[in-house]
């Protein structure tokens, strides 16, 4: 026997990929792994950051597992992970779930989820460009990029930071 | 020998004239007298009146035939009463051949009536030729001896003992520790009664002593066995006591004598020393443990003081004695219960929970322990359940007793210390049944609180001792942290230390978490040795009065090799030793290792330990391995007889061989059904599908049939344990062996079949001859 669903289930459906949550996911075998969560909340109990924020891991767990894969990489907390291993080492299903954040920031960056700040932005064009990082070139350059720019702020900072030596 | 000419007697029965119907019944049965053996073709008018039983059974007494082919349709009950009333007449009940046309469609309207009368008379002709192959058999007895052994004499093993002493067997119950009792002693309370485990106990171990047909061997192993189910004889070595059990009335002068005192430590894992423990300190002689039964005290010689004889001067009535050495003895018994037992999990392998690291964290057995004696001031108790269990890293099955067990233990805390809070960390609560009740009301209790989630790290709090717990609570996903006096885990089930030797000298299988191998379903307590059987906890984990359950089924399921005789059918396995050239397959087949060699090295199947599922005989690559009253002859007869065309050219003819089990059920419920079944199929009823050997099979292509089906149970299923998992293994050889033939390897399948599926049949069949009729006829077709 088919249920039928209401008119806004069926939509809900659609804008969750409740149906398909493969095609949601996409092929990241780390997410996917998710469906083998008991959701025990053993990754949240020994996690030092959860507390931090607005979800734990054992709830993007549950996003993923619904196939909610947006919620899950957009949440705060995957970008609050420090990838410690906590919740890996002690995963009584032997899930990889620090992997698993990282799987989703990835995923959150390829489907433009997510848009890195200025100074992300700058130092990931100067890395891939030249292999290094140069101080100095990576603060202009993100003085510069950021909008709207706030040029004397930017200047007592500079000096402030050379003053104490931050910048060489 | 004299070879004896047969001489058949053909009886059709055909009550309703459906037959009569669809086939030219009068042309037929004058074929049928003209072929080979036959002296008598006779249509019956009805069974019920013995009028024509009795016409039968005239022609057995005068001699005209001496076996008996019966077409038609008989039920079992038709069938036991006609076997039974000729056997008065000397007609073994061997020498019968039930031919149903019927249930292999031969009766279809729908089909043309010439293949219609063609497929009737086949199998007829095929019934015939084996009934000509037919021997007379009789069943087989073999003595039994009337005793059985237990091995394990914790709460299941004493249940076993009692279950078969009180109906009337003796029984040798074997225990590793100076005391029986098992882990059941150690504990504080047992739910779902909620009394005290010693009471129950007790009360089996006093009617036990009552009977003189109990036997006890404390500090006893099962070193080997040898023999078959109904006369095992097993060596049981015993450790000494040093102390004399006939003497010994447990006066206890001898504990006052004794210089030497250990101090006394948790009976499992190794610490907890935190939890006050009562009594006073134990010495090296002093009652048996778990349970002080037997009475006699014992000594425990590693402890001794080096040259000390005081407990031997001290006793009254000369029962010491510390010269006593290890000593052995034989038994003969009838059946092995097997009822090792559990051990806990080692829970310092959990290390996030710190076991073995604070005094505070206790398991869930020194928790038993604690409430059996003082309780140390408390306020917040902490209790995680599924500690190692359900867990990749550790055990991956539910040890099934652990939730009831912290929410017994929760329910006596609050009893005496009414103010303690109870924190439980849990995944799921899993109480079934009427243990629901328990859950409830300990959920109801003021100051309990189940916390959905499990806590990642233990650690101290400060100088204060107490513990810091912090958890996830996964239905308000907010942070709990928790400062407590006492964690307790719950910690799962891993089969006893003895387990595995044990194993090793039974040749008992075990299953990939170490415990005994069972059916688990059908025959649960049967191992997969005959005249074995598992019950406990050494089976799977279970709680005490699932494993008194599982110890009284035991009893019963054993009780068949107790019983003075094991009746054996006749239908076993024999070794044709002028073929045999001892390769030992069927040895290794064998999935109830019922082989072993007899004098001259051929291999020789224990009747008692064979459930004739023929498995041997599929193995065997010279076929010299047959079961009686389906021999490879008689089959080969039957195969030799279906190959003889009687389908319109060009229609490819298929012969399938069917596990009587299930695909045989399948087949026939799909005729009954009135199902589109290809004409083209004659079917073998086989007791297993491991029993279809290669040279059958490639008989029947050589004479020119041209599609072989073998159907047996879906994997995991079968009865015989891996019966329908060997033919696929033996596929290799049998491709050589088509290749050799020049025939293609696909006019050969396999398939499983479930009892019900007859549209699977059908859908099956179909496809079978649809691409047989693409592959063309078989190059042997004349």
């Amino acid at each position: 026997m088919s249920s039928t669903p209401g008119l806004d289930v069926l939509h809900w459906r659609i804008m969750r990929n409740v149906d398909h949550p493969e095609a949601a996911l996409g092929p990241n075998r780390e997410i996917r792994e998710a469906a083998r969560c008991v959701q025990c909340g053993k990754c949240s109990s020994g996690c030092p950051v959860a507390f931090e924020s607005v979800h734990t891991p054992r709830q993007v767990m549950r996003f993923l597992q619904w196939g909610w894969a947006q919620e899950a990489a957009t949440s705060p907390f995957v970008w609050l992970c420090a990838e410690c291993q906590a919740c890996t080492v002690r995963c009584p299903r032997g899930i990889d779930v620090a992997e698993t954040m990282l799987a989703l920031r990835r995923l959150a960056r390829r489907k433009s989820w997510v848009r890195p700040d200025h100074f992300h932005e700058a130092l990931e064009a100067m890395i891939s460009k030249k292999g290094r990082v140069e101080e100095l070139r990576l603060g202009v350059m993100a003085a510069l990029s950021k909008w709207p720019r706030h040029p004397l702020e930017d200047l007592l900072l500079f000096v402030k930071m050379l003053r104490r030596g931050r910048l060489k | 020998m004299e070879k004896v000419v047969p001489k058949i007697g053909i009886f059709v029965r055909d009550p309703g004239g459906r037959m009569a119907a669809s086939l030219d019944l009068p042309g037929m049965l004058k074929r049928l007298g003209k072929a080979k053996n036959v002296t008598r073709v006779c249509l019956l008018a009805d069974l019920a009146g013995n009028a024509s039983l009795s016409s039968v059974a005239e022609g057995i007494r005068n001699g005209e035939y001496d076996r008996v082919l019966w077409v038609g349709r008989f039920n079992t009950e038709q069938q036991k009463a006609v076997e039974g009333y000729l056997e008065g007449f000397g007609l073994n009940k061997y020498l019968h051949m039930w031919c149903d046309i019927e249930e292999q469609g031969a009766l279809n309207q729908k089909v043309a009536s010439e293949v219609r009368e063609k497929k009737a008379l086949r199998l007829i002709q095929m019934a015939l030729a084996r009934t000509r192959l037919l021997e007379p058999l009789a069943p087989l007895e073999i003595p039994a001896v009337d005793a059985a052994m237990v091995v394990g004499g914790g709460i299941a093993g004493l249940q076993t003992a009692l279950s078969l002493v009180e109906l009337g067997k003796k029984v040798h119950l074997v225990e590793k520790e100076s005391g029986v009792g098992g882990k059941v002693a150690a504990l504080h309370r047992f739910y779902p009664r909620l009394c005290d485990p010693l009471c129950g106990l007790q009360f089996v171990v006093d009617r036990l002593r009552a009977s003189d047909r109990i036997h006890f061997h404390t500090l006893s192993q099962v070193v080997s066995i040898d023999g078959g189910p109904g006369r095992f004889q097993v060596r049981i070595s015993r450790r000494p006591r040093f102390v004399d059990l006939q003497r010994c009335n447990a006066c206890g002068e001898c504990v006052e004598a004794c210089p030497v005192e250990i101090p006394r430590t948790p009976e499992y894992g190794a610490f907890g020393s935190w939890a006050p423990l009562e009594g006073a300190p134990r010495k090296a002689i002093g009652p048996a443990c778990p349970m002080s039964f037997p009475t006699a005290f014992v000594v425990q010689r590693e402890h001794c003081a080096p040259g000390c004889k005081e407990c031997e001067i001290a006793c009254p009535a000369g029962a010491v004695n510390l010269e006593e050495t290890a000593t052995h003895e034989d038994v003969e018994v009838g059946a092995i219960f097997v009822t090792t037992g559990w051990d806990p999990y080692p829970l310092s392998r959990v290390e996030e929970f710190g076991y073995g690291l604070y005094p505070r964290v206790l398991s869930n057995l020194e928790m038993e322990r604690l409430l059996g004696g003082d309780l140390p001031p408390l306020d917040e108790v902490g209790f995680i359940q599924c500690v190692g269990s359900r867990d990749e890293r550790h055990l991956h099955y539910c040890s099934t007793v652990c939730c009831s067990a912290t929410l017994k233990q929760i329910r006596f805390l609050k009893d005496r210390m009414p103010h303690v809070r109870c924190y439980v960390f849990y995944q799921d609560i899993r109480s079934p049944g009427f243990q629901e009740e328990l859950y409830q009301e300990v959920k109801a209790l003021e100051g309990v609180i189940f916390v959905r989630g499990t806590p990642s790290t233990v650690r101290p709090d400060g100088d204060s001792g107490r513990l810091m717990v912090r958890a996830e609570d996964t239905l308000s996903g907010k942070e709990i942290r928790l400062a407590l006096d006492l964690l307790v885990l719950a910690g799962g089930m891993v089969p006893s230390r003895g387990t595995e030797e044990l194993a090793q000298v039974l040749n008992l299988p075990r299953n990939r978490w170490g415990f005994f191998e069972a059916h688990l379903q059908c025959h649960p307590e049967e191992s997969q040795r005959t005249g074995i059987y598992v019950g406990g906890c050494s089976r799977e984990p279970m709680n005490v009065s699932q494993s008194i359950d599982s110890a009284h089924r035991a009893a019963m399921e054993g009780l068949a090799f107790l019983s003075g005789t094991v009746l054996v059918s006749p239908t076993y396995p024999l070794v044709d030793k002028t073929k045999c050239d001892k390769c030992k397959r069927c040895m290794e087949e064998c999935p109830f290792a019922a082989f072993h060699f007899d004098r001259e090295g051929f291999p020789e199947p224990d009747l008692a330990k064979c459930r004739q599922c023929g498995n041997c005989v599929g193995i065997c690559p010279l076929a010299a391995v047959s079961l009686r009253h389906m021999t490879i002859k008689q089959i080969a007869a039957q195969v030799q007889e279906a190959a003889a065309s009687f389908l319109p050219e060009g229609e490819p003819q298929v012969l399938a061989f069917l596990c009587q089990n299930d695909a045989y059920h399948a087949a026939r419920a799909a005729v009954e059904q009135g199902l589109p079944v290809p004409p083209n199929v004659i079917f073998v009823k086989v007791p297993c599908a491991g029993y279809v050997n290669n040279a059958l099979i490639a008989d029947a292509l050589a004479f020119g049939i041209d599609g072989v089906l073998i159907a047996g149970c879906q994997d995991g299923q079968c009865h015989y344990v891996t019966g329908n998992q060997l033919v696929r293994k033996r596929s290799d050889d049998l491709s050589d062996k088509l290749q050799k033939m020049m025939i293609e390897r696909d006019r050969v399948r396999f398939v499983n079949l479930e009892i019900r599926d007859s549209v699977g049949y059908v859908e099956l069949t179909r496809s079978f001859v649809e691409e047989l009729m693409a592959m063309g006829p078989n190059p042997f077709k004349l």
